[in-house]
């Protein structure tokens, strides 16, 4: 049961509502709000080196939830056992948000206010 | 022992069903599922009643804590998702936003692990090992 929920909660990293999955998937408002070709295919390419990022870093999480569910098992693991697991998947964690927010300011870089305005107001509907 | 085969046996459909994208359960569903699995498996491994008690109270109070905590995220996530939407939100902004959401998210791990240590405490290595098993099956979703 513990490993189930513990599970869910860090490979939630990439849910549905997550700001992650808005910018991977954002094609349809990008093309819909930003008029130059040329901005449009670079930020469809940042969403897309973005994906990969994403994807390496999901192997990593998914290989630390799997030590961590070795150690759940043991009946005579420790907290500080736990402890540097949770660091662990925090640390993976946080490598993910940069690259999030490295793509995001790049992004924004490339659209002017009102592009980006209409891209993530279409994407919040 | 016919009803355990049937209930192994419409447990690992169930499995087979989530894995495969039959249902896509929100993390209050799996978090209430587990729970109600983990309290019939102490209910019939641990024989002795008022150790099963205090497992069972830590199970519902863990599965309370992660309900809460699925709350908090979807809000987080829709928070951020506002802040991105805002052209002048800097990094830092958005960066404040992460820094609380993983404070929130170990916060929540560390009871995770807490439980586990208590439970360890009341369980005995065989009734651990039956119990802790089983979690490998339903840890796929």
């Amino acid at each position: 049961m513990l490993i189930a929920t513990i599970t869910a909660i860090f490979l939630l990293f990439g849910h549905g509502d997550s700001l992650e999955n808005y910018l991977l998937h954002i094609k349809k408002p990008v093309k819909a709000a930003v008029e130059s070709k040329i901005t449009v295919n670079e930020v469809l390419y940042l969403s897309k080196e973005l994906g990969k990022q994403l994807k390496a870093q999901n192997k990593e999480i998914t290989k630390l939830r799997d030590s961590f569910l070795d150690l759940n098992r043991k009946y005579n693991a420790k907290s500080a056992d736990f402890e540097a697991h949770i660091d662990k998947l925090i640390t993976a964690r946080e490598e993910g948000q940069k690259h999030i927010l490295d793509t995001r300011s790049a992004m924004k870089n490339l659209m002017t206010r009102e592009e980006w305005t209409e891209v993530f107001s279409l994407k919040n509907e | 022992m016919n009803n355990r085969i049937h209930y192994v046996f419409a447990a690992a459909l169930i499995t087979l069903g989530l894995l495969s994208g039959c249902k896509t359960l929100t993390p209050v569903e799996a978090t209430k599922s587990a729970g109600d699995e983990t309290r019939t498996l102490i209910s019939e491994h641990v024989t002795d009643e008022a150790r099963a008690k205090q497992m069972i109270a830590l199970v519902d109070q863990l599965e309370n804590d992660l309900m809460a905590y699925a709350e908090r995220r979807t809000a987080q996530n829709k928070a951020l998702r506002k802040k991105n939407a805002d052209y002048d939100a800097s990094r830092e902004d958005m960066q404040k936003l992460y820094d609380a959401y993983d404070r929130d998210l170990r916060g929540i791990a560390m009871k995770i692990a807490q439980t586990h240590l208590k439970m360890t405490k009341l369980a005995t290595p065989e009734e651990w090992a039956v119990i802790s098993k089983s979690k490998n099956r339903i840890g796929g979703f």
